[in-house]
C-alpha cells in the first residue's frame, strides 16, 4: 500500500529532547540499525473490527502528537521534530498462509514479526510508527505495532495499550466517528516536556545537579579526577570497531529462595533489591575484567512531572554509577556506596544524560565503544494487566530480541510469578556458553553477597568448590619421565654415536657432520676445562652466527659450564653492563681455530658427564625494571625437560632440517639450535645478513629444503610480506609475542603447519603451545595448553583460581622453572613464590613463577593471552621494560625525567613513545642518538615528545594513560599548525563555526576540542554545503582532525548527478 | 589479603632446596616450606632475603658438587 506523505507545511516544529537528539544521531550514524526499534505484538482472538482498529490506531496518533511527528534536520544541521497536521498511519493487512500445521503457523508468525522488527525507519521522512495485521485464521489475527524509541519508551507501553483499547471500544461503539474525535486530546504533549527540559537547563537546579553528578563521576577511588575507564570484559571474538547490533539473550530465573534472600538482605541494609542486584553485577564484571574502576548505566523512567504521566514519548533518563572497587572493600561497603549514589541522584532529580556527558572529561569517542558506560542494569516491575476487548481476547506475544544495544546488560523483572533475569549480549563478541557461565556466577555471587556481606568483593564466592578443583587440575600438561639421560649434551652425544656422518649443521657454504661437530666441541671443551670452566662457571659467547657458535655452546655444556649469550650486534655499552654483572670466567669472541690452535691434538673424546642435573645450563639477560638487565639462570634439567616436551610437540628426526633465524640473545634460539641436534636432524643457521632479509630467508628455505622453522610474529610477517612462496607441510612455530589472527591465516594459506607457542624466559623458552588447525574468531591466536611437566594456573590477586572465561594472571609451575635471577635474591624471591597447589606428598616445596601476563581460559579450554599486568611489554618479540629505557634517557644531561609508554600502531605493531621532561631546549634527534648508543634498536622509542611538565595521578605517579593523549612533539605540531591546503583552510573555517573556537591545530582531535556527535552532524551538513560531498558520519568519526578530514574530502569526487538532485530536493525541503 | 596490597604482611620462607621466598602472613604455608622467622612488609622481607640468601645454588646441587669435589 502506498500513501502520500504530506509535503507542504507549515508544520509545527520543535526541538528534540536531549535523549532524542542522541538517538537521532545514532540513527544518522547507522540508518539500517534496528536496535532502537520497539516492537510489540498482540494476538487477537474473536471477531475483529478492522475499520475500528484502523480508527483506533489513527486516534492514538491524534492524541499523542509524537506518533505523527517526523525528525528531519534543519538547515543548520540540527534535528527537529515536525508534527504533521494529521496522522499518516495505515494499517497494513496481510494474510499469513503457506503453513500446514500449528508449528508451521507459529514459526511463520515469529518470522514475520522478526522481519517487521528488523525493518528500519526513516526518521526524517515519516513518523516512526507502523502497524501490521496478520490474518491467521477465521477468528485469529496478530497485531504488530512498531515504533522507534525516539517516540516511545518502556513506560509508554502501558499508556499505548490502554489508549488503544479505549479507542477501539469507542470506535466499535460509534462506527464512522472521525478518528480525531475518538480519544480526548491529551493534557500535555512531548513538546511541552522538551520545552520544560530546555527551560530547566537554564535554571540553577539542573545546572547544580549536573555539577554534582559530574563531580560524583569524575573521581576515581583515590579521589583524583580521571576519565572513567572503558570496561574491557574479555570477549570471545574481537572488538574491531565495526560491531553490528546483533544480540541475543540468556534468560534464567532467580529461585524463590534467592529472590526472598535478596529482599530480606536489602531490607536489613536499608536499600532496595535493585542496589543488591547492581552490586552483584558490578562485582561479576569487576572480577571478569580484572578492573576496579568502570561505570554502569541504569535507566530511570524519568517522568518527574505528573503532567506527563499519560504521555507517550521517550522520557527515560539514564543514570550513571561509577564503580570504585577499592582493595578490600566489602560487599556491604559497596552496597552502601551505591545506595549513597542512588539517594544523591534521587535528591537531585533527573538530569539530561547528554548534558552530563559534556561535563565529563573527554574520553575518546571515536573508538566505536559507547561513551562513559558499556553495560546497563535494568530492574523493572512487570505490570502486564490482563487485556480484554469487546468480543476479543487479547494476549501479548513475546518477541525474541535479536539486537543488543550494549555489549552486555542485565534485565531483572519482578512479577507476580517470580523474578526473571535476562542477560542481553552482543553476539558479535560473546558465545552463548560464556554468557550462561556468567549467569550462573551472577546467581552464586548474589547468594554469597547476601550471606557474607562482610567479605571483600574480590573474594566473595562466585563458583562451586568442585569447579575450582577442575580448573586447577585442567592447567597441567602431560606428565613425561625425564632423567639424566635426557641431558641435552647426553642426547646429542647419543646421536653422534648413532649417526656420525649425518649432517648436523649448515651455515652459508660451510657444513659439518655430527662426528666432526662433536670432535670440534670436545677439543674446545677440554681446552675450556683446562682454564677452569666447570660446574656453575659462566662462559660468554660473543661469536657471529655460524658453526663455531654451535660448537662453542656444545663445548661449554660438555665442560660442565653454562653459556652467557653476548650478542655482538648489541651496543657495546649494554654488553659491558651484562658482562660486569654476570662476570663470566672468559668470553669466546674470536674464531675457534685461533683458540684451538694451541689445544692438544687428540682430545676429541667426550668429556665426563656433568655431576648434577641442577647445574646451570645458561644465563640469559633480559630487560629489567631497575634499568639493569636481569640474568635468568636456567638449569640443565629444565633445558632437558624443554627439549623432551618439544620433541613430542614437534617431532624431528634424521632428514628434518630446521632453519635457525633467532639471535642467541633471545632464549628461543635454544630450540632452534638444540632441538635438531638432539633429534638427529640438521640445523641450518641463517647467517647474520640473511636474518632480516625475506628474500635471503626464502632462498635458504628453498635451497635447504627446510621443513621446520621458528620465528616471532614480526619475523614471520617480514618473510610473508617479502615473498609469495608457499611452504606446504613446513612446520612453523610462532612465539615471542601475541600472534594475530590475520597473520596466522596468512601462514596457514602458505601451507604452514602452524603451532603458536608461549613462554617467559623464566620458565625455559616455551611453556604452552597451541596447534592452529583452523582459525577461531579471536583477534589473537590462543597460547593453548601446558607443555609436558608444566602447570599453568590462572589466578586472581589473592592467588586463587578464577572461573573459566574470566581474566586472571598466569602463574607457571613445573620442571621448566628457572633457578632465579643470577645474583639477585630479592628479585628472585619476589617472582618465584611458594606453590600452594603442588601435590604435597614428599614435595620439597616447589615454586610458581608469576608471569605478569593477563590471560583467560576460553570455552574450548585453550588459554588466551590478553596483555601484560604491568607496563613491561614486548617489542618485536623482545621483552622491554620501559623503566630500563627511561633510566638510559635520564642519563642525558638535559633530561630530568623520562617516561616511555607503548603505542599500538596496528595489529602486532607495537612502538614506543618517549615523553621527556626537560627545562632546556632539547632536540629529540640528540636524545635519539643518545638512546641508540646504549640500547638495542628495538628499545629506541619511535615517537618523541619534549614537555615542561608531566601529568601525575592521585598517588603522585605519572599518569601514563594521560600521556598517550598528548600528541607527539608539540613544538613540531605547532609549526605545522596552519592549514597546508585550500581544502584544509576551507574546512578549518567550518570547524571554527561548529566548535565555536579558533585556537587549535590541524591535527587536534575534534572530540578533544569539545566536539560531540551532534556537532559532528552539523559539520557533516556544512561540509555537504561547502564541498558538495556527502561524507557518511561514520567516516567523519574516524577522521577526527582537520588534516584527516580534509584528506577525506580531497579523495572524494563530487557527488554524482542523481545524488546531487536528491540532495537539492532534500535541501529545498529543509529550507 | 591481596599480594599487591601495600598493607599485606609477609613472612620470609624457605624450602627444602633452601630457596627463599615470601608468603602472606595470614595464609597457611604450602607444603615443603618453612618460616625463617622474619616478617614484615613485602619490601622488608625481600631486603632480608637479599641479605641472607648468599648462595643461590639449590641445596641438592651444593651437596652434589661438594661431594664431587671431595671425591
Amino acid at each position: 500500500m502506498t500513501f502520500e506523505l504530506p509535503q507542504n507545511g507549515p508544520f509545527a516544529r520543535s526541538p528534540l529532547s536531549f535523549a532524542q537528539e542522541r538517538l537521532w544521531i545514532l540513527h544518522r550514524l547507522a540508518p539500517q540499525d534496528t536496535s532502537y526499534n520497539l516492537t510489540r505484538a498482540f494476538r487477537l482472538r474473536g471477531t475483529l473490527d478492522k475499520a475500528a482498529l484502523q480508527a483506533a490506531l489513527t486516534a492514538l496518533a491524534w492524541r499523542h502528537e509524537l506518533l505523527r511527528s517526523r525528525f528531519p534536520a534543519t538547515e543548520n544541521g540540527t534535528p527537529c521534530q515536525e508534527v504533521l497536521d494529521r496522522p499518516v498511519l495505515h494499517l497494513q493487512c496481510e494474510r499469513l498462509d503457506g503453513g500446514q500445521g500449528f508449528d508451521d503457523n507459529e514459526a511463520g508468525i515469529a518470522r514475520r514479526i522478526d522481519a517487521e522488527a528488523a525493518r528500519p525507519f526513516d526518521l526524517a521522512a515519516e513518523p516512526p510508527y507502523r502497524a501490521l495485521l496478520l490474518d491467521i485464521a477465521q477468528d485469529e489475527a496478530v497485531l504488530v505495532l512498531s515504533m522507534h524509541h525516539i517516540v516511545s519508551d518502556g513506560a509508554s507501553n502501558a499508556i499505548l495499550v490502554r489508549d488503544l483499547l479505549d479507542a477501539y471500544r469507542t470506535a466499535v461503539a460509534a462506527p464512522g466517528r472521525d478518528a480525531a474525535e475518538v480519544l480526548p486530546p491529551a493534557v500535555a504533549q512531548y513538546a511541552d516536556y522538551v520545552k520544560a527540559q530546555r527551560d530547566a537547563l537554564g535554571s540553577g537546579r539542573v545546572s547544580q545537579a549536573l555539577d554534582r553528578a559530574a563531580d560524583r563521576l569524575d573521581k576515581n577511588a583515590a579521589d583524583a579526577r580521571t576519565v572513567i575507564p572503558v570496561l574491557e570484559i574479555p570477549v570471545d571474538r574481537p572488538r574491531d570497531g565495526q560491531r553490528t547490533s546483533a544480540g541475543d539473550r540468556v534468560n534464567f530465573p532467580l529461585s524463590a529462595e534467592l529472590a526472598e534472600g535478596v529482599k530480606i538482605f536489602a531490607r536489613s541494609e536499608g536499600c532496595t533489591p535493585f542496589i543488591v542486584l547492581l552490586a552483584a553485577w558490578a562485582i561479576l564484571l569487576g572480577r571478569w575484567s580484572g578492573q576496579d574502576d568502570f561505570a554502569i548505566g541504569v535507566p530511570n523512567a524519568g517522568r518527574g512531572d505528573e503532567d506527563f504521566e499519560d504521555v507517550v514519548g521517550f522520557f527515560v533518563e539514564t543514570e550513571v554509577y561509577r564503580l570504585r572497587l577499592r582493595t578490600g572493600m566489602t560487599g556491604r561497603e559497596l552496597i552502601q556506596a551505591l545506595r549513597a549514589d542512588a539517594r544523591a541522584m534521587l535528591d537531585d532529580g533527573p538530569v539530561p544524560f547528554e548534558r552530563l556527558l559534556e561535563r565529563l572529561p573527554a574520553a575518546d569517542r571515536s573508538n566505536g565503544r559507547t561513551p562513559v558506560f558499556q553495560t546497563m542494569v535494568n530492574v523493572q516491575m512487570d505490570a502486564n494487566a490482563a487485556l480484554s476487548l469487546p468480543g476479543l481476547a487479547v494476549e501479548l506475544v513475546s518477541i525474541p530480541e535479536h539486537t543488543a544495544k550494549f555489549e552486555l546488560s542485565l534485565d531483572v523483572t519482578y512479577s507476580a510469578s517470580g523474578v526473571r533475569c535476562s542477560i542481553e549480549y552482543a553476539t558479535d563478541l560473546f558465545d552463548r556458553t560464556t554468557i550462561e557461565a556468567m549467569g550462573a556466577q551472577f546467581r552464586v555471587l548474589l547468594a554469597s553477597i547476601t550471606a557474607e556481606a562482610g567479605r571483600a568483593w574480590d573474594v566473595l564466592p562466585m563458583w562451586e568448590a568442585a569447579d575450582r578443583h577442575v580448573a586447577l587440575v585442567g592447567g597441567a600438561g602431560p606428565e613425561v619421565s625425564v632423567d639424566g639421560s635426557h641431558d641435552m649434551i647426553a642426547m646429542f652425544e647419543g646421536m653422534v654415536a648413532r649417526q656420525p656422518d649425518a649432517l648436523a649443521a649448515v651455515c652459508g657454504d660451510e657444513s659439518i657432520s655430527y662426528a666432526a661437530l662433536n670432535a670440534r666441541a670436545n677439543r674446545l671443551a677440554h681446552a675450556l676445562r683446562k682454564v677452569g670452566v666447570a660446574a656453575e662457571r659462566l662462559v660468554g659467547v660473543a661469536l657471529p652466527r655460524g658453526l663455531d657458535m654451535i660448537a662453542a655452546l656444545l663445548a661449554i655444556g660438555k665442560a660442565g659450564g653454562a653459556y652467557l649469550p653476548l650478542d655482538p650486534a648489541q651496543p657495546e655499552a649494554r654488553t659491558a653492563l651484562i658482562r660486569s654483572h654476570a662476570k663470566p670466567l672468559l668470553t669466546i669472541d674470536s674464531p675457534l681455530d685461533r683458540l684451538l690452535g694451541d689445544a692438544a691434538e687428540g682430545e676429541e673424546e667426550n668429556p665426563a658427564r656433568p655431576a648434577d642435573k641442577r647445574q646451570l645450563a645458561y644465563v640469559l639477560y633480559t630487560s629489567g625494571s631497575t634499568g639493569v638487565p636481569k640474568g635468568v639462570a636456567i638449569e640443565r634439567h629444565a633445558l632437558a625437560n624443554f627439549l623432551a616436551a618439544m620433541r613430542q610437540l614437534v617431532p624431528m628426526g634424521p632428514g628434518d632440517r630446521l632453519l635457525a633465524v633467532t639471535t642467541l640473545g633471545f632464549d628461543i634460539a635454544g630450540l632452534e639450535l638444540f632441538l635438531p641436534l638432539v633429534c638427529g636432524g640438521t640445523v641450518v643457521v641463517a647467517p647474520q645478513d640473511a636474518v632480516g632479509d625475506p628474500l635471503a630467508l626464502a632462498d635458504l628455505i628453498r635451497r635447504h629444503d627446510i621443513n621446520v622453522m621458528q620465528a616471532t610474529p614480526a619475523s614471520w610477517r617480514l618473510l610473508l610480506d617479502g615473498t609469495e612462496a608457499r611452504w606446504p607441510g613446513m612446520r612453523g612455530l610462532c612465539g615471542g609475542e601475541a600472534l594475530g589472527a590475520s597473520l596466522a591465516a596468512r601462514m596457514l594459506e602458505r601451507g604452514i603447519d602452524l603451532t603458536n607457542v608461549y613462554g617467559p624466559t623464566e620458565t625455559t623458552i616455551w611453556s604452552s603451545a597451541f596447534q592452529v588447525d583452523q582459525l577461531g574468531e579471536g583477534a589473537t591466536v590462543p597460547i593453548g595448553q601446558a607443555v609436558a611437566n608444566t602447570r599453568l594456573y590462572i589466578l586472581d590477586g589473592h592467588m586463587e583460581p578464577v572461573p573459566p572465561g574470566a581474566v586472571g594472571e598466569l602463574w607457571i609451575g613445573g620442571e621448566g622453572l628457572a633457578r632465579g635471577y643470577a645474583g639477585a635474591p630479592a628479585l628472585t624471591a619476589a617472582a618465584f613464590l611458594p606453590d600452594p597447589f603442588a601435590n604435597p606428598a614428599g614435595a620439597a616445596g616447589t615454586r610458581l613463577y608469576r608471569t605478569g601476563d593477563r590471560v583467560r581460559r576460553r570455552s574450548d579450554s585453550a588459554i588466551e593471552f590478553l596483555g601484560r599486568r604491568d607496563h613491561q611489554l614486548k617489542i618485536r618479540g623482545f621483552r622491554v621494560e620501559p623503566a630500563e629505557i627511561e633510566a638510559v634517557l635520564e642519563r642525558h644531561p638535559a633530561v630530568s625525567q623520562a617516561v616511555v609508554v607503548p603505542r599500538k600502531e596496528a595489529e602486532e605493531d607495537m612502538t614506543l613513545a618517549a615523553y621527556v621532561l626537560s627545562a632546556a631546549e632539547t632536540d629529540s634527534t640528540a636524545l635519539r642518538s643518545h638512546a641508540a648508543s646504549y640500547l638495542p634498536c628495538y628499545m629506541i622509542p619511535a615517537r618523541w615528545t619534549v614537555l615542561d611538565s608531566l601529568p601525575l595521578n592521585a598517588s603522585g605517579k605519572i599518569d601514563r594513560a594521560a600521556l598517550s593523549a598528548i600528541p607527539p612533539d608539540k613544538a613540531l605540531a605547532a609549526k605545522q599548525a596552519g592549514p597546508a591546503s585550500e581544502t584544509e583552510a576551507r574546512l578549518l573555517a567550518l570547524w571554527h563555526d561548529v566548535l565555536d573556537r579558533t585556537s587549535f591545530g590541524m591535527t587536534d582531535n575534534f572530540f578533544a576540542l569539545g566536539g560531540h556527535s551532534l556537532r559532528l552532524a552539523r559539520l557533516q551538513t556544512r561540509i555537504r554545503k561547502e564541498f558538495g560531498h556527502e561524507l557518511p558520519l561514520q567516516m567523519l568519526f574516524r577522521a577526527p582532525t582537520v588534516r584527516d578530514m580534509a584528506a577525506l574530502i580531497d579523495e572524494r569526487a563530487p557527488v554524482d548527478a542523481a545524488g546531487d538532485l536528491a540532495f537539492m530536493r532534500n535541501l529545498l525541503e529543509t529550507l | 589479603m591481596s599480594w599487591d596490597d601495600p598493607n599485606t604482611r609477609f613472612v620470609v620462607v624457605v624450602n627444602g632446596e633452601e630457596q627463599y621466598s615470601i608468603w602472606p602472613e595470614s595464609r597457611a604455608l604450602p607444603a615443603g616450606w618453612r618460616e625463617v622467622g622474619a616478617s614484615g612488609t613485602r619490601e622488608a622481607c625481600l631486603s632480608h632475603i637479599e641479605q641472607v640468601w648468599t648462595d643461590m645454588r639449590p641445596l641438592s646441587l651444593r651437596h652434589a658438587l661438594d661431594g664431587a669435589s671431595a671425591g
